[in-house]
């Protein structure tokens, strides 16, 4: 049994189905990244589980015990906001004790608590600053203290990083993995940023239109797509997609054979019919007796260069190492796939593997 | 340049006229309440403290006053008591009744009081009311409650309820986070309601007249009957400076303590 379970959790707002029969599982002192573009039902799943919404049908246990019947103030489960919801009136101290002065917790241990956990944050000397007077990742740290002194048995994330500056972001990234891991809480976090949920979770979880597309680490979901959305949803730039109708592309004959010898696919497994072909920026190289193609647009991204070009009729995205060759607009091009890295999906958008 | 200057002068000419025609009526009250004359006349006739003792020593001014202080506090208080908890409502409860709702109880603002207070003679006379201090004070809460409801709800228009659900989950029940997150928040909204409330009940006197009572005869209402019996009493001119110098004290140490004015 998994340390969070949730089975068919249903809920809808007046029309909309916002979650759609969810199941997860979350094993104990993972971190959880749940993944998906705005209104897939993240944020929504995230609040049933803290008991701030209630679902319409489903159920969910915690350690064993049964999630529903306790009333959130009793879940002990530590919620960060995306905007952080400081109490205004409060300074930094009363925040962060806030949950421990309202369970009664008596004086020495607030106070050593407190100490920890300041520490933990490195936010030592601001205990009497009013929260309106720190930056950002101040009180970002604020939300997460304030959170962590009640010893929750559950962390939850919505955005933590939304509001902070790119630049701050990086940092702040470690350092949240860093605090959950020194402690060995379990956490789930919200995000709708690729680069934090790769980098953040120990699994990661994509969700769309209130269902889980895929599930699993993130160099799985990455290299292992089960379907379109999840392949054009991770990377950037994002998959190339194209699109084959019964051997022609873009009115293009190709054929069994072009396609097999493009793919490193063998012939067999090409199918009839339409049908996609994935293949990411990073796995397509220049070779001489490649693809003809012709270059429309460079993009020098620092370290990468992003060499946008027609291909077969589509739009398609290079990716090389700057400096190498030098690429220019209008120039024809020839490239090849990577052996092994097309992805072929179905008409549907599953994988066909 | 030159032009931009002359509008600046222009505009403080105006704004000087508009200050000094809204302070002339406080200053003829607190000079003309030293005036020896018994009949008002401007500039005074000579210096005389004697309409002050004459307050000190009048009984009935000094009861209405207290009946004044007490339906005010009463019916700010029940007010604030009924208001708080319905804004809430509205404000938590999003559907098109709450809508209705608000503007359901905002409707008071919109009748002119003349009207209602004859119904409401006739109701009270029903219900045996009239008269009464219950009754006195019901008709203050109505007269009240609009402010109460129309400035908590903007208050709350400004509070983020994800600070509400963070407090819920950190343990407090809801009522605790009503009371340690909700009513700080919305503060501005009960103070000013308060100020507003105590002076829309301290000032009444179209419903007062109608429904008071010999036994309950708020100020204004004292002072109107004894304007229409006896004229403008110099009695009742230092009675509204003793009042005046009380707001503008009470005024002065409540900015000085909560600086009340920036919630305005």
């Amino acid at each position: 049994m998994s340390f969070l379970e949730i089975r068919g959790i249903v809920k809808d707002f007046d029309d909309t189905k916002v979650l759609q029969g969810l199941d997860l599982d979350v094993e104990e002192k993972d971190i959880l990244v749940l993944l998906g573009p705005s209104g897939c039902g993240k944020t929504t799943l995230l609040r049933i589980i803290a008991g701030l919404l209630d679902p319409d049908s489903g159920s969910m246990t915690l350690d064993g015990k049964n999630l529903l019947e306790v009333p959130v103030e009793d879940r002990g489960i530590g919620f960060v906001f995306q905007k952080y919801a400081l109490f205004p009136h409060m300074n930094v101290e009363e925040n962060i004790t806030f949950g421990l002065k309202v369970r009664k917790v008596g004086k020495d241990e607030i106070k050593k608590r407190l100490d920890d956990v300041l520490e933990l944050v490195e936010l030592k000397g601001y205990e009497k600053r009013k929260v309106s007077e720190l930056s950002g990742g101040q009180q970002q740290r604020v939300a997460l203290a304030r959170a962590l002194i009640i010893k929750p048995k559950l962390m939850l994330l919505d955005e933590p990083l939304s509001n902070l500056d790119a630049k701050l972001r990086t940092s702040v990234r470690v350092n949240i993995v860093r605090i959950l891991k020194k402690l060995g809480i379990t956490a789930i976090m919200v995000t709708h940023d690729q680069v934090e949920a790769m980098t953040m979770g120990d699994k990661v979880v994509l969700m769309n239109e209130g269902k889980i597309s895929q599930e699993g680490r993130p160099k799985d979901i990455y290299f292992d797509p089960d379907n379109l959305f999840v392949a054009e949803f991770l990377g950037s730039p994002k998959i190339n997609v194209l699109k084959v109708e019964s051997g022609c592309m873009n009115g293009i004959n190709v054929g069994k054979e072009m396609l097999s010898k493009w793919t490193g696919l063998d012939e067999r497994a090409i199918p009839d019919g339409t049908f996609y072909l994935g293949v990411r920026p990073e796995y397509i190289a220049p070779a001489d007796d490649g693809i003809k193609g012709k270059i429309e647009h460079v993009e020098i991204s620092g370290a990468d260069t992003n060499v946008h070009m027609e291909l077969l009729g589509s739009g398609c995205v290079m990716r090389v190492s700057s400096g190498s060759v030098e690429y220019s607009e209008g120039n024809d091009v020839a490239v090849a796939f990577r052996s092994g890295s097309c992805y072929l999906f179905d008409s549907s958008g599953k994988r066909i593997r | 340049m030159k032009e931009k200057k002359l509008w600046g002068n222009i505009n403080a000419v105006v704004a000087l006229l508009v200050l000094l025609f809204m302070l002339v009526p406080i200053i003829v009250i607190f000079v003309n309440s030293f005036n020896s004359s018994q009949f008002f006349s401007f500039p005074p006739e000579g210096f005389t403290l004697k309409w002050y003792e004459r307050f000190l020593e009048n009984r009935e001014y000094k009861t209405a006053i207290a009946v004044s202080l007490k339906i005010a506090t009463l019916s700010v208080l029940v007010a604030l008591l009924l208001g708080i908890p319905a804004s809430y409502g509205i404000y938590r409860w999003k559907s098109p009744v709450s809508k209705v709702l608000s503007s359901l109880f905002l409707s008071p603002l919109m009748l002119p009081g003349i009207v209602w207070a004859i119904g409401l003679i006739q109701y009270y006379s029903i219900v045996n009311l009239t008269g009464t201090t219950a009754g006195l004070v019901a008709a203050h809460i109505i007269l009240i409650l609009p402010y109460v409801i129309r400035l908590v709800l903007s208050s709350l228009s400004y509070l983020d309820f994800d600070t509400v659900n963070a407090a819920r989950t950190l343990g407090a029940t809801s009522g605790k986070a009503f009371l340690k997150i909700v009513l700080p928040a919305i503060k501005p909204g009960v103070i000013i309601s308060a100020i507003f409330g105590f002076m829309v009940s301290f000032n009444d006197v179209t419903i007062s007249t109608f429904i008071a009572g010999t036994k309950n005869l708020t100020y204004p209402v004292r002072m109107y009957v004894e304007l229409r019996t006896e004229g403008l009493d110099p009695l009742a001119v230092a009675v509204s400076a003793v009042i005046m110098a009380f707001t503008i004290v009470i005024a002065l140490l409540a900015e000085k303590f909560w600086s009340w004015s920036k919630y305005l």
